[in-house]
């Protein structure tokens, strides 16, 4: 990113290469949709590049990064129009369905009722995680998924560790009691 | 139906499996999750929670994903020096050059509709030389032939131009005007660089078809 401050173009594209997919997955993670994720993560990079000249570093970058991955994608999940919107499996295009038996590593290995059962359980872990709230969302994705320590999490989302520790309790606690026929 | 955990231990059972918790009360809990057999079950389900958030497929970016950032990174102001110029610099470019042929015609055309006759050479680039004899031109200086009497002149040539005839500010301290933004960029400009080696007692209008200027080429 300090290469990218002093004018470095080819270093943004570095960057855009190393944490690209992971922002994607992100944002997927966060809003469900995986054709907005891609949006939401050229908006994150958008930023990144008009914040290039002012940069500093005083967080580690990833922690930067996911920062305004999170507020992008709160700004989202605020967004008016998507308040109370739940998003059935059945809304899910084609490609989509076929990426959620990716669960499954290989699913001409195993019998199709398996591979059901993967993409059945991957729809249940996003339904539940979007009926989380915001915070607890934001936390769990960005510590259970994307493995942020709890302090990284704090930086991320602006609050102290412990009410990060409160935060992913809950969402596990959530999430526990919403996939209870699973475990 | 399954006992609820310790109260005490519940909200550290997660930070438990994370990690997330300094060594002595790892060490607690461990102690404790030992004994408690709901605090045991409890931690195992929330074990494999944990398990199926980390097992969530990890989606691959579609194929126009990448060169759609660059399209918008294309259209969208950015901050950075290189872009702004591009894309705001053009309107400012363009007054600029407004402003500069403004400034241009009238230094020559104080200098020219004064001095030139019908039909003088109408010199683009030099002048004639005061050794070479009258009506010797080179390149860009061509003759012209006597036109109608109703026929405007173009006032381009300059001759026999007096420095009196320009602002002092301009013949005294070139060097302020590069303080302005607009004919800072205008710098390829020929006649900016004419005023700017005004110095040389030489007219605005008159430079070397390479670019320098000359003090023995004249416009006869």
């Amino acid at each position: 990113m300090l290469r990218f401050r002093a004018g470095d173009e080819g270093a943004f594209r570095e960057l855009f290469e190393k944490h690209g997919r992971a922002i994607v997955n992100f944002a997927y993670n966060f809003v469900g949709n995986r054709a907005r994720a891609e949006e939401l993560a050229q908006d994150v990079f958008l930023q990144v590049h008009r914040a290039g000249a002012r940069y500093e570093p005083q967080a580690k970058f990833t922690t930067w990064l996911y920062r305004i991955a999170t507020n992008a994608c709160l700004n989202e999940v605020r967004r008016p129009e998507r308040r109370f919107q739940t998003r059935p499996l059945e809304h899910e295009s084609e490609d989509e369905r076929e990426r959620a038996e990716i669960a499954i590593a290989d699913p001409d290995a195993v019998p199709g009722d398996v591979a059901l059962a993967g993409r059945q359980l991957e729809a249940r872990i996003r339904e539940v995680l979007a009926t989380l709230p915001e915070n607890q969302r934001a936390a769990l994705v960005l510590s259970r998924i994307d493995g942020l320590s709890y302090r990284e999490v704090a930086e991320t989302l602006d609050c102290s560790e412990s009410a990060v520790k409160s935060l992913v309790f809950r969402a596990t606690a959530a999430m526990r009691k919403g996939l209870e026929e699973f475990l | 139906m399954t006992a609820a955990p310790c109260v005490e231990f519940a909200e550290e059972l997660v930070a438990y499996l994370d990690g997330e918790q300094p060594p002595a009360e790892h060490a607690r809990i461990e102690t404790h999750v030992g004994t408690c057999l709901s605090c045991r079950r409890e931690l195992e389900r929330l074990r494999r929670v944990r398990t199926l958030l980390g097992a969530l497929p990890v989606i691959e970016p579609s194929a126009v994903f990448q060169d759609a950032l660059w399209q918008r990174l294309d259209v969208t102001p950015p901050t950075r020096g290189r872009r702004r110029t591009l894309v705001w610099g053009a309107p400012a470019l363009a007054a600029a050059a407004a402003l500069a042929l403004v400034w241009y015609s009238l230094l020559t055309g104080v200098t020219t509709t004064e001095h030139r006759a019908p039909g003088a050479p109408v010199a683009v680039a030099h002048r004639e030389a005061p050794h070479g004899g009258a009506g010797e031109t080179r390149v860009a200086a061509q003759p012209k032939e006597a036109p109608d009497k109703d026929e405007k002149q173009p006032d381009v040539a300059v001759a026999g131009s007096d420095l009196d005839q320009y602002p002092p500010e301009l013949v005294e301290h070139p060097e302020l005007f590069l303080r302005y933004p607009v004919v800072k960029r205008l710098q390829r400009l020929q006649h900016f660089e004419e005023v700017r080696q005004h110095g040389d007692g030489e007219p605005l209008g008159t430079t070397r078809p390479n670019g320098t200027r000359g003090s023995s080429d004249t416009i006869g």
